[in-house]
């Protein structure tokens, strides 16, 4: 051990000091940048939290809706949340809201909840948020309402949700998947005239009662078309994950297993993408039925290029902004929410254009 | 270096000093500087943070890094990492589940059962990194693969149900004193019971030995491969004990839990000081870096940073934190 003199370790704590402050300044810089509390550039940027420019957008909203705070917490921030914060924060900029959507880049129970509960702490007047399991965040939610925060779920709400007294804006997905069965077989009649095959149901998540309440309308509507037509398709899942280039292996591998045996591949979220970018790099495009759910610009774009047939909207836009106006009416003037079905909106070759350009005005 | 190092604080512990003098050279000081400095910016410039409640909810949300990272802590400092201690902690929430929606056992039992399959689990992770000289980070990354398959295996891909017991609920879940949550009281035991095992007795020197020079420790007589096994073991049940308490506490599992965890819990440990050589690192230092990504997180919220830029804030201010602490432990030779 090296002995100092007394005068060393006091210069050592000033530079520490000098380092220590300058790091927390810079910290605290950092943080300002970030954060919405600056009205005109955050509301501009596009980003997940945005202070509306109150004086002119909130004009038309009554007085006790402005300058409101609210959250909106989603359990897994992928693509297709982007046209549900644009309405989210579209319709928090016309009531003067400061708005703020957050959720952790991939899917973990415990980080979604602790989010969930650093919301609650920072007191906004109403929190938007999905609930993937029956049971996982009803403390949250609980604790929210309990300390007067207005809770309404969107785009999944689970069994049970009703219970709570919340409401929901979101698609009813079992109904949803059995129109998703029905795309699958009418496009392996075009694509293939096959009677027999294996139809893919592809998942992007486990543990997400949505996707397996979708995946379940489809296996119904599949074993009913069997019953009524003497047909003997099967159904298979496949877990891809939300990575392309992973996905586009486990789709390869598959079809490497047994080619012939594939009629087509349904998903229950957008994996019809990672499909359209196999099989057209493995030139199989129209060798099978390709489709799934949501209306990613990808899968649009598969659309219009053929290497997907069909996909089944939700609404996402109406997710973030149906959601906040129902929210609007619980804080004033107090109104109850209550099941607002954001539909299942059949999109295929013959409405592609129409529905590209309606979703490309929200990229703006 | 980490005998050293533990050498050396032992010996400023009988140096006589002012306690300002002592702090300074306590191995966990950057840290501790670090944590400080965050918790003041948000004390003075975060709206809620420095209510009760947000207080006591960030003690809550760091509980599970907290538990699983004072495993991860020995094992760091023995000279060992464990990569799966996320998909350990997501199998076995789902294999609490089960045994007790599926097995129909009683909570107790089950738990014992959890926190066994952990150490059992960590007993072969230890076995196969010590005799089969595999390095720990490429068995426990073929674990990370193993217990996610199981766990989606297990529950078939969909969230399972736990126990609607509210006596369970209460003690894993529930508050323990006024809005002071139960993970919170079991973090601190864990962490208190490990800390003190860990700088106070002959178990927790030989940890220190078998981290900073594996060959030294051996000649000295500490049966270092021991050593090294029983800290995976402890850290599997700890990943148990985790699971049993969320379980507990969400009333479901969910086969995903955990994704992603093992990183938070390894940034923890470091940003707490811990050296990934092996012999330096300590249980307080965890503690500091667990509330630092817990500040830094819940701060982030109530600030209103926007989503996106939530992960990039946070990223940078860990390695501001990790820079303070590095700067400060190379400047305290000179204090000495």
């Amino acid at each position: 051990m090296t002995e100092h003199s007394s005068s060393e370790p006091r210069r050592g704590l000033t530079r520490r000091s000098i380092l220590g402050g300058g790091l927390g300044l810079a910290a605290a810089g950092a943080l300002a940048a970030c954060s919405s509390n600056k009205p005109a550039a955050a509301g501009t940027s596009g980003g997940t939290a945005a202070t509306s420019d109150a004086a002119g957008a909130a004009a038309g909203a009554p007085s006790a809706l402005q300058g409101k705070k609210v959250m909106f917490v989603v359990h897994d921030k992928n693509p297709f949340f982007a046209p549900v914060q644009k309405g989210f924060e579209n319709f928090g900029k016309a009531m003067g809201w400061t708005t703020q959507f957050m959720g952790p880049p991939s899917f973990d129970q415990t980080t979604v909840v602790n989010m969930m509960k650093s919301a609650v702490s920072a007191k906004p007047d109403g929190l938007i948020l999905t609930r993937i399991d029956t049971t996982s965040y009803d403390d949250v939610i609980k604790s929210a309402i309990a300390a007067g925060i207005q809770v309404i779920l969107s785009n999944v709400a689970s069994e049970g949700y009703e219970k709570l007294g919340v409401g929901f804006v979101g698609q009813d997905f079992v109904p949803a998947g059995v129109v998703a069965g029905q795309q699958v077989l009418k496009a392996i009649a075009k694509h293939t005239g096959r009677k027999d095959g294996a139809i893919i149901i592809g998942k992007i998540q486990a543990g997400n009662s949505a996707l397996e309440q979708r995946g379940q309308g489809i296996k119904q509507a599949v074993d009913d078309y069997n019953k009524a037509n003497g047909t003997t398709f099967t159904t298979e899942d496949l877990m891809v994950g939300t990575d392309e280039a992973a996905a586009v292996g486990k789709i390869g591998d598959r079809y490497t297993r047994d080619p012939n045996s594939i009629a087509c591949w349904a998903g229950t979220a957008f994996e019809c993408q990672f499909v359209s970018t196999w099989a057209k790099s493995k030139n199989l495009v129209g060798k099978f039925a390709n489709g799934g759910f949501d209306m990613t610009t990808p899968v649009l774009a598969g659309i219009t290029d053929g290497s997907i047939d069909y996909t089944i909207g939700q609404n996402p836009y109406a997710q973030g902004w149906v959601a906040s106006a129902l929210l609007a009416q619980q804080i004033y003037p107090g109104y109850p929410s209550f099941h607002y079905d954001t539909g299942a909106e059949v999109v295929d070759s013959a409405n592609v254009a129409a529905v590209t350009a309606r979703e490309a005005k929200l990229a703006s | 270096m980490a005998v050293t190092t533990m050498t050396d604080d032992v010996a400023v512990r009988d140096v006589g000093s002012s306690p300002w003098r002592r702090l300074l050279r306590v191995h966990e000081f950057g840290v501790l500087v670090a944590t400080a400095v965050i918790f003041l910016y948000c004390a003075l410039f975060v709206n809620h943070f420095l209510t009760s409640e947000n207080l006591l909810s960030v003690a809550q949300q760091i509980a599970f890094i907290g538990i699983i990272g004072t495993g991860m802590t020995l094992l760091i400092v023995a000279g060992e990492i464990d990569l799966s201690v996320g998909s350990q902690y997501g199998f076995l929430s789902v294999v609490m589940a089960y045994t007790l929606t599926e097995w129909h056992l009683p909570i107790l039992v089950a738990s014992g059962l959890v926190l066994v399959l952990g150490a059992l689990i960590g007993l072969v992770f230890g076995v196969v990194t010590t005799f089969f000289k595999v390095p720990s980070f490429v068995v426990t990354l073929a674990g990370l693969g193993i217990l996610r398959g199981f766990a989606l295996l297990v529950t078939g891909g969909v969230p399972m149900q736990g126990s609607t017991s509210l006596r369970y609920h209460s003690i894993t879940g529930g508050n323990a004193i006024g809005s002071l949550a139960a993970q919170t009281v079991w973090m601190a035991v864990v962490m208190l019971a490990f800390g003190w095992i860990l700088s106070r007795t002959k178990f927790g020197f030989d940890i220190y030995a078998t981290g900073g020079n594996m060959k030294a420790a051996l000649n000295a007589g500490i049966r270092a491969v021991r050593v090294k096994i029983i800290c995976f073991c402890i850290t599997g049940a700890l990943c148990g004990l985790a699971g049993i308490l969320l379980v507990g506490w969400l009333g479901s599992a969910n086969p995903l839990t955990g994704n992603g965890f093992e990183l938070s819990v390894i940034a923890a440990v470091v940003v707490g000081g811990a050296s990934l050589a092996g012999g330096v690192g300590s249980i307080t230092g965890t503690l500091c870096g667990a509330l630092v990504a817990g500040l830094i997180a819940n701060a982030l919220v109530l600030l209103g940073v926007d989503g996106n830029w939530q992960q990039v804030a946070t990223g940078a201010l860990i390695l501001a934190a990790v820079l303070i602490n590095r700067f400060i432990a190379t400047r305290q030779p000179s204090m000495r």
